[in-house]
């Protein structure tokens, strides 16, 4: 089981949140549902890769490359 | 009996349709002292024969806040919890969504909050009601109504258990949630050492919360923040402390919710599906595009029917009043200055009501969100977020709620230059402007069977305020130092069908506030600008008649045309007269005459007092009450050349000083409680003055 960046993710591709690796929205994210061992799925980035659609069990979200990047994912 | 009742809940749980249910129109709309953020407050009556006071808490996630509004929420609990007030708190949660609505919910159990737990969104899902409320009832100890606020099923049963609520006998209950003992022996001393200090020993978890909020903590009380001042936290992290405590209270959450979810079936969500489309690189952008243009096609289609019958209206009773009632100062003063005015105002509510209707239903179903992740990579280039895309919409219809609703941007930089440029979107005061002055140098004419030609011309100039938007916050990206913390994480709501309700409530709120907020300066000043048109210097105004009666004498004029010439050259000797010559010289360049220069004197307190004002300088300047402004203004020549004033060029001019000119003292007002400080407002009115005037100058050389 490999684990990679959320960012890297191909989409329809349902993987396990790791972890999350950036302290200054790992809070807001924990709120969010974005907990580990919960099912996490990319629905669609936006041209160039800069925004991402996200699909968790708690709902869907819109978040930067750069928050995508910061959650680690265990691919299934 | 407590009769102060709270609604607490996330962002999309629902919360405003639940407040609009218990208060109906019975809402007072405010701001909390020293921030824009909107304060909700209604009352409800209850079976016994009491009313209650109902306060809507802005939608957070938890108690560790990340923006503006979430602040203003945590403050207000953490307040009453110093203070131990009594209230009630009706804790609204998604009934589809419970893993991670119940987190903020539980923070409040430790806290040892009044709670009513309140499942809303039963039309979203097959419950058991019954077992559910038992089941949470019995679980954390709260009451527990599940409702539907789009329907309004339990709303009775929700107000029977408000009514009904007892205040715990054992308020220290054991906490499930919570137990210092789990800590860090530091963390312990900080908490047990802050719970001296302030003298709320024992409150474990509120003292637990103060040591995360140290830094902001002055909002809350300076007394206790005083108090708290002298403690040293060594290596202190908040960050950690509150993933740790999220962690801990979501491992506790999940078990209980495992038993819950047996009783609740969510009904399949077509969100995703339609987000396929709306979501879509190409598809996306060209829905959001037309519905924009559908948006403006249906405020002229829509709006021009009841703003006629409006006209036709205050045209009767002017009228009306300027033939029945005695001649006289008082009679000029009613019909001139205060009829004219509150036409002006009045005039304005259909095109207000349907674009804050139109753009509160853009809100409702959760479209904006979709547009916040279609645009926020471009708006990002530009030195803004996603989320300024729904200020720059809302411009649309009033900068004022627009530059209130850049609060949900967290990031200083881009939240500033949204509030900078929210003004260059042309809004609906202008509408009546740009229709006035359109009308007199566009031909009403068909082009490709949909649009006609004046609908264009708007077309063009609301194009150009965008425009010019997007190409300010460009270059004030460059300028501006950024800091570098900027994120996005927002929740994409499901599809909702409209909530006619909420939408109708909130419109009728945002046209009552724009009738009398903004209708009171817009009134106040027809009244001075009717005293200064008919108003003047004693010798200036002698001279007036002097000198008609010369022209008279010379030309052989006819009593009417006599009469004409007098009202004419009265003007130009009144007050209002001299100051607009005073400025003519500045604004000659610019195609302007000093009548224009009495409006926009006028109008840079409110831009859509210059229909007033050219009412009241034509309606002054003038016996004939009948013919409007327009054909008025159509018929205006130079006194010494005779030539036309209101040329293609000089309309021109016009209209883009007015796309981009700040007129409109109420948004000052609001940039600079935004921004806490007069440096914003004063760049903002000096850029874009310049920007307008430089602009029309292009325009009116070109043109002329």
């Amino acid at each position: 089981m490999a684990i990679i960046d959320l960012s890297q993710l191909k989409t329809y591709t349902p993987a396990l949140i790791h972890q999350i690796h950036n302290s200054f929205c790992e809070v807001r994210l924990l709120e969010l549902g974005f907990l580990p061992g919960k099912k996490i799925e990319v629905i669609r980035k936006s041209p160039f890769g800069h925004t991402f659609y996200i699909k968790t069990n708690s709902g869907c979200f819109a978040l930067r490359k750069n928050e995508a990047s910061s959650i680690q994912v265990k691919c299934i | 009996m407590i009769k102060n009742i709270i609604l607490i809940g996330n962002p999309n749980s629902g919360k405003s349709s639940v407040f609009n249910r218990l208060t109906g129109l019975s809402q007072k709309i405010g701001n909390y002292p020293g921030v824009t953020v909107e304060r909700k407050i209604g009352s409800s009556s209850f079976e016994d024969g009491h009313s209650r006071t109902i306060t809507d808490l802005p939608g957070c996630y938890s108690l560790f806040p990340s923006t503006q509004d979430e602040k203003i929420a945590t403050k207000e609990i953490l307040t009453s919890s110093i203070e131990s007030t009594d209230e009630i708190i009706v804790y609204v949660a998604d009934i589809t969504k419970l893993d991670k609505h119940l987190l903020l919910f539980s923070q409040l159990k430790s806290l040892n909050k009044n709670l009513i737990l309140c499942l809303n969104m039963l039309d979203r899902a097959n419950t058991n009601i019954d077992k559910v409320e038992e089941y949470f009832a019995k679980t954390f100890s709260v009451p527990t109504v599940a409702i539907s606020a789009k329907t309004g099923f339990g709303i009775e049963k929700l107000k029977k258990v408000i009514q009904d609520f007892n205040l715990p006998t054992d308020r220290e209950s054991k906490d499930i949630f919570f137990d210092l003992n789990h800590w860090d022996e530091e963390r312990q001393e900080t908490v047990n050492a802050v719970g001296e200090k302030t003298l709320l020993t024992g409150r474990e978890y509120l003292n637990f919360i103060l040591t995360n909020h140290l830094d902001w903590l002055h909002e809350i009380s300076p007394a206790i923040r005083d108090r708290i001042n002298g403690i040293e936290q060594s290596d202190f992290k908040p960050t950690q402390s509150q993933i740790q405590d999220t962690l801990h209270r979501y491992s506790i959450l999940e078990p209980i919710l495992l038993q819950a979810k047996s009783h609740i079936n969510n009904h399949p969500s077509i969100s995703e599906k339609l987000d396929r489309l709306v979501t879509h690189r190409i598809a996306g952008p060209v829905i959001f595009l037309i519905l924009m243009l559908l948006i403006f096609q249906a405020i002229f289609a829509w709006a021009q029917i009841p703003m006629d019958w409006i006209d036709g209206l205050f045209g009767f009773i002017t009228e009306w009043m300027a033939t029945s009632l005695p001649q006289g100062w008082f009679t000029d003063l009613l019909v001139n200055g205060i009829v004219a005015g509150i036409g002006g105002i009045v005039i304005f509510i259909p095109q207000i009501a349907i674009l804050f209707l139109l753009i509160g239903i853009l809100e409702e179903t959760g479209y904006m969100a979709r547009v916040v992740f279609l645009l926020d990579n471009t708006m990002q280039k530009l030195g803004m977020n996603g989320r300024s895309v729904v200020a720059l919409v809302s411009g649309g219809a009033c900068a004022i709620p627009a530059i209130m609703s850049t609060r949900t941007i967290s990031n200083w930089r881009e939240r500033l230059i949204t509030i900078m440029v929210t003004p260059l979107i042309s809004c609906s005061a202008r509408i009546p402007v740009y229709a006035l002055l359109i009308a007199m140098v566009v031909p009403y004419r068909r082009v490709g069977g949909v649009f006609n030609q004046q609908g264009l011309a708007f077309g063009l100039l609301y194009f150009l305020g965008a425009i010019m938007a997007l190409i300010v916050a460009f270059f004030m990206k460059k300028i501006m130092k950024g800091d570098s913390r900027s994120f996005l994480m927002l929740e994409m709501p499901e599809y909702r069908f409209p909530n006619w309700k909420n939408v109708g409530i909130a419109t009728y709120n945002k046209v009552k506030s724009f009738v009398f907020e903004a209708g009171k300066i817009i009134l106040i000043i027809s009244i001075v600008l009717w005293f200064l048109a008919s108003y003047g210097p004693k010798d200036s105004m002698q001279a007036a008649d002097t000198l008609t009666e010369q022209i008279s004498t010379e030309q052989e004029l006819s009593p009417e045309e006599e009469a004409q010439t007098l009202a004419t050259l009265k003007l130009e000797h009144s007050y209002a007269g001299i100051m607009g010559k005073a400025i003519e010289p500045i604004i000659r360049p610019i195609g302007f005459d000093w009548k224009i220069g009495i409006s926009l004197i006028t109008s840079f307190a409110a831009r859509e007092v210059f229909v007033g004002t050219m009412a009241t300088i034509y309606s002054v300047g003038s016996e004939d009450h009948t013919a409007s402004i327009q054909e008025k203004m159509q018929k205006e020549t130079f006194l010494d050349t005779g030539k036309k004033v209101y040329t293609k060029a000089t309309v021109w001019s016009l209209l883009v000083f007015y796309a981009f000119a700040m007129q409109c003292m109420s948004t000052l007002a609001i940039v600079r409680k935004e921004t806490r400080t007069w440096k914003w407002p004063i760049i903002q009115f000096v850029y874009l003055t310049l920007l307008a005037y430089f602009s029309s100058f292009i325009v009116y050389t070109i043109l002329v």
